[in-house]
């Protein structure tokens, strides 16, 4: 199921052979589809990882202040 | 005429190669790669690596280039003692080179780079931890494009591991067959089918297999793809490949950290007799490598690496060699390198003209040899004979310290408890007949409360 929505998005970008600066290696069609299939979820999933990390940080740096208050 | 010799291994990349000077390595920097390398080092991420102890550092040199051509310059990276392969990594080994190669490619998204390749090959054991050996696996990162090593870092990495991991530890072997690592679509049907539960896994192997059996003949137009994927997302992928590898353990059967060594065969006082025997062979010795052929969980071996000898340590057993490799790591040891090999049938020239990855022998040869307590299972279990035992240690190295176990000793009693004796010559006399030949023999010694005897050898010119 998953791979038929993939067709339909992706299908627009099947054409040409890909061509980078240095890149010698084929990073493979497949490779390079999945890749940016994945990119909305594992983007979404850092961003919040590193909010979440920034949440934690003020809450634990918030706690350890009122720690050193109260001494 | 200065004889130069391009290795056989360096082709695949026309940013540049590796080519032998007078037992000099050199690497030539081609102009196309030009501003990579300078970005590599104007940007500060070769220094940033280095002080990370990620890569191998190299000095600029000012050398006749092996082929002008093209060339940009010439950089001489400090060499590795010996080069070792994926397939003859223990586990965490593999595990470490991997998170080595992801910590790598983070670092330098830091400074708006980004790895061209991933290959397992680029890593090397270096002063005991993984580090990338290639300067010019480098290039600028274009924000909005996929990752042009995705697909290998799973087929060398991920998959190997996922398969140790889940399937089982020998599957590792296949890096031998396959070598730019395991087909996905392999690595998925060898897969439990727990395995779909796991999201790395599910992702980057079996989803991966899939999306390339899909689109195995399609060609993708990258002008119609850019700034399809944000730096967010390369980097989240970095984020779930790294959690994947963290993810996968292998646990050690039997109680971990037990002592491994078999010592029925030896009394307290005998195995403190049999060190002190290898310790005064190695002064007499005075090697700067050594290897340790059959060396169980290194514990000889570090009778050598201890006294800051570079010393591999060889053994067959996956776990053995798993276990030595963790207790090197705990210790910070960075003179001991323990690898996987079966002497039985050891790695052999294989790749591209059969000159991309080395034999062991190729890579050797060692100053000093040590086999303890482990002729009597080449020889009786494997049915070589004394003379072809006595030829491959004459190539693998100059000195040889060798135990020779008796019939009448109870470990091989038991080899021969289930077989026909076929081995008439196999006694104490005739071994050292038959190794006289290539070897002057310079002194023999009995283990204490034991019938084996240690011999220290020197191979004749």
């Amino acid at each position: 199921m998953m791979f038929m929505n993939a067709t339909v998005v992706l299908s627009s970008v099947l054409a040409a052979p890909l061509m980078r600066g240095h890149a010698y290696l084929d990073p493979g069609s497949g490779s390079f589809l999945l890749q940016l299939l994945l990119a909305a979820l594992l983007g979404g999933l850092f961003v919040l990882r590193s909010y979440w990390g920034r949440i934690k940080a003020f809450i634990t740096k918030k706690g350890s202040k009122e720690e050193n208050e109260e001494e | 005429m200065i004889q130069s010799a391009k290795l056989g291994a360096s082709f695949r990349d026309p940013s540049g190669f590796l080519f032998r000077r007078e037992g000099v390595l050199y690497r030539q920097v081609n102009e196309s790669y030009r501003d990579s390398y300078d970005q590599l080092v104007g940007s500060g991420l070769y220094q940033a690596l280095i002080e990370s102890g990620l890569l191998v550092p190299h000095e600029e040199i000012d050398v006749e280039p092996y082929d002008p051509g093209p060339a940009y310059r010439v950089i001489k990276p400090e060499s590795v003692e010996f080069i070792s392969y994926p397939f003859e990594w223990s586990f965490s080994q593999l595990k470490d080179a991997a998170l080595a190669t992801l910590k790598i490619q983070k670092k330098a998204l830091e400074f708006e780079m980004c790895l061209k390749d991933s290959s397992a090959y680029n890593i090397q054991y270096y002063r005991g931890h993984p580090v990338l050996i290639d300067s010019l696996s480098f290039e600028r990162y274009v924000p909005g494009e996929p990752w042009v090593a995705y697909r290998q870092f799973c087929q060398h990495f991920l998959a190997p591991l996922s398969l140790m991991a889940r399937s089982d530890i020998r599957l590792e072997q296949l890096l031998r067959v396959y070598i730019d690592g395991v087909p996905l679509d392999l690595a998925s049907k060898l897969l439990p089918k727990s395995s779909y539960l796991n999201f790395p896994i599910l992702s980057h192997i079996h989803l991966h297999a899939m999306a390339q059996r899909r689109y195995a003949d399609s060609a993708v137009d990258k002008n119609r793809v850019s700034g399809g994927m944000s730096k967010n997302a390369f980097l989240g992928l970095t984020d779930s490949l790294e959690s994947g590898v963290r993810g996968l353990n292998w646990r050690l059967g039997g109680t971990e950290w037990g002592d491994y060594y078999d010592q029925h065969n030896y009394t307290q006082q005998g195995m403190e007799d049999k060190k002190k025997i290898v310790n005064e062979y190695l002064d007499q010795t005075g090697p700067r490598i050594v290897w340790d052929l059959g060396a169980n969980v290194g514990r000889f071996s570090r009778l050598a690496s201890d006294r800051g000898v570079f010393t591999v340590s060889f053994d067959v057993d996956p776990g053995a060699v798993e276990r030595n490799y963790r207790e090197a790591r705990r210790r910070g040891e960075e003179r001991l390198l323990p690898l996987t090999i079966d002497l039985t049938n050891p790695s052999a020239n294989i790749g591209w003209h059969n000159r991309e990855r080395l034999s062991l022998l190729d890579r050797g040869p060692a100053d000093t040899v040590m086999v303890l307590a482990l002729l009597h299972h080449l020889a009786i279990s494997n049915n070589v004979p004394l003379p072809q035992l006595r030829d491959f240690f004459y190539q693998a190295g100059k000195w040889l310290i060798i135990e020779f176990v008796p019939k009448s000793d109870s470990q091989v009693r038991k080899l021969l408890a289930t077989r026909e004796d076929i081995f008439p010559d196999y006694d104490v006399t005739g071994f050292a007949e038959v190794f006289a030949e290539r070897y002057i023999i310079h002194a023999r010694k009995r283990i204490r409360d034991s019938e084996r005897e240690i011999y220290l050898m020197e191979g004749k010119d």
